[in-house]
């Protein structure tokens, strides 16, 4: 069955073909001998003739009006542009929040470095000193366990240890002499001057609360070799400790430098800034041709 | 063509292509009736053809600048041909006029009443064989239906049939034998709603 209908399919091709003089001068021989063989055949010929006569007598069909264009109806649309328009707009808002990061990060990065610059003690510690720092802060006064096992007779020295000891949220950088007031706590109460480092927690250039011994700091009337005696003093019992494995220290900043960040800084800024300009002005020039 | 600026087709064109619109309408006013003729036989509805047509101009005058010389009507009616194709391939569009429905379609629904001037007797006959032909013609698959189309309505040979559909002409002869084949056994299966001056009778 499906072998005669292919045959068929096979055969109105040739009819086909024949019909339109496409066949080849071999083709054509074959089947106008098998034609004058087989009546049915030119009967399939006749009707395949007729039918495609009565497609081809088809009168034409009018337009039923005027296709005439007008200068609104070629105007030449901007097909990249239309494409575009969205994408250069969403660039564009993308780009601005990016400079505004960049723009209020690089302020608050001047702002910060201006108040750091006033404050330049925990460099100090930074750089190794031995410093004690007694606070009379009522909450260091308060740690339980500390005060607890610590004489009174201890004085300053046992003072400075429990303010040490006292847990406080944020901790400056220490100098590896300085032992964090967590490794203070095992070592008896008469090596209190461990303690000697930089009360934690005082933010830099704070003002010294009432009672509190200020460590000595570079003053004219006092030299500095004098100051870092009388600091080295202080902190004498740390001599004996023996060195406790620190984290690193920050990256020191230098003072100063904080406050008017360099010129480099500000190049994100400007470039983000320059590229967000040109984005919004393809971006309007796109709409536009819209 | 002659057209009323006394242009003949190849100025117009050029001036056309120039960006003289008055110029291209007179080439739409010269081939209006070949595009929406081309169109309707293809789609199968009015409307649609309409569509096509109008799209047609506009795109033939926006791209004026890719037509290399040669006959503007058959760039045209290339361009209207794939149009078609492309319109059919995406929608798969009925045609407002079906092959089941074609005993109950009124009269004013046949284009080809606004055709000729025949004797009364002969418009009647005209008009009934018309109606029958175009609604067998849109009764046949899309793809055979715009080769058939393409071959018998406009007359373009098997390679311009490829180059307009995009197919080998190998196919175009294959699908062009079955639209005829199937074509000629609606006719027969339908022979009764003929005019008897045009009935088809079976071979075998």
């Amino acid at each position: 069955m499906l072998g005669k209908n292919r045959a068929r399919e096979r055969m109105d091709e040739l009819l086909s073909a024949y019909i339109d003089g496409a066949l080849s001068p071999r083709e054509r021989a074959r089947l106008e001998a098998q034609l004058a063989q087989d009546a049915g055949l030119r009967a399939r010929l006749e009707s395949l003739q007729r039918t495609v006569a009565l497609v081809r007598g088809m009168p034409p069909v009018r337009a039923p009006r005027n296709f005439l264009l007008t200068p609104a109806m070629v105007r030449q649309p901007a097909p990249v542009a239309r494409r575009l328009a969205p994408a250069l707009t969403f660039a564009t808002a993308i780009s601005g929040i990016l400079c505004i990061i960049l723009l209020v990060g690089n302020l608050l990065a001047a702002g910060w470095g201006g108040m750091g610059a006033a404050a330049p003690a925990p460099m100090v510690a930074y750089e190794g000193t031995p410093q004690v720092l007694e606070t009379g802060e009522p909450g260091a006064k308060k740690a339980p366990p500390a005060s607890e096992t610590v004489p009174p007779e201890e004085g300053l020295l046992s003072s400075a240890a429990t303010a040490s000891e006292t847990p406080l949220p944020e901790m400056p950088a220490w100098s590896e002499g300085t032992p964090s007031p967590i490794e203070a706590a095992p070592y008896p109460p008469d090596m209190g001057g461990m303690g000697g480092g930089a009360a934690p927690g005082l933010p830099p250039g704070a003002p010294p609360g009432p009672g509190e011994e200020m460590p000595p700091t570079p003053t004219p009337e006092m030299p500095p070799q004098e100051m870092a005696g009388a600091a080295a003093e202080e902190a004498t019992p740390l001599a004996v400790l023996p060195a406790q494995p620190t984290p690193a220290p920050p990256p020191l900043e230098v003072p100063g430098e904080k406050g008017a960040l360099p010129p480099t800084s500000w190049l994100p800024v400007g470039g983000m800034a320059l590229l967000t300009a040109v984005l919004a002005v393809l971006s309007l020039r796109a709409w536009r041709a819209r | 063509m002659s057209a009323g600026r006394g242009l003949d087709e190849g100025q117009l064109v050029t001036a056309a292509q120039r960006g003289d619109l008055d110029a291209f309408n007179e080439l739409v006013l010269a081939y209006q009736d070949r595009v929406y003729n081309l169109a309707y036989r293809i789609l199968g509805d009015p409307a649609a053809a309409e569509d096509v047509t109008q799209e047609t101009f506009i795109a033939a005058y926006r791209h004026l600048s890719t037509f290399r010389g040669g006959s503007f009507l058959s760039w045209l009616m290339r361009t209207v041909a794939n149009r078609c194709y492309d319109e059919l391939r995406r929608h798969k569009r009925r045609p407002t006029v079906s092959w089941e429905s074609f005993g109950e379609m009124d009269e004013e629904a046949n284009p080809f009443l606004v055709n000729g001037h025949p004797t009364p007797e002969e418009a009647v006959q005209q008009a009934e064989l018309a109606r029958f032909l175009q609604a067998a013609i849109v009764a046949l698959p899309p793809d055979q239906r715009i080769v058939l189309v393409l071959s018998d309505v406009e007359g373009m040979n098997y390679q311009e049939i490829a180059e307009t559909v995009r197919i080998p002409v190998g196919t175009v002869k294959s699908r062009l034998a079955r639209a005829r084949a199937r074509l000629r056994d609606l006719l027969q299966a339908q022979k009764e709603l003929l005019p008897r001056a045009y009935r088809l009778e079976d071979e075998d």
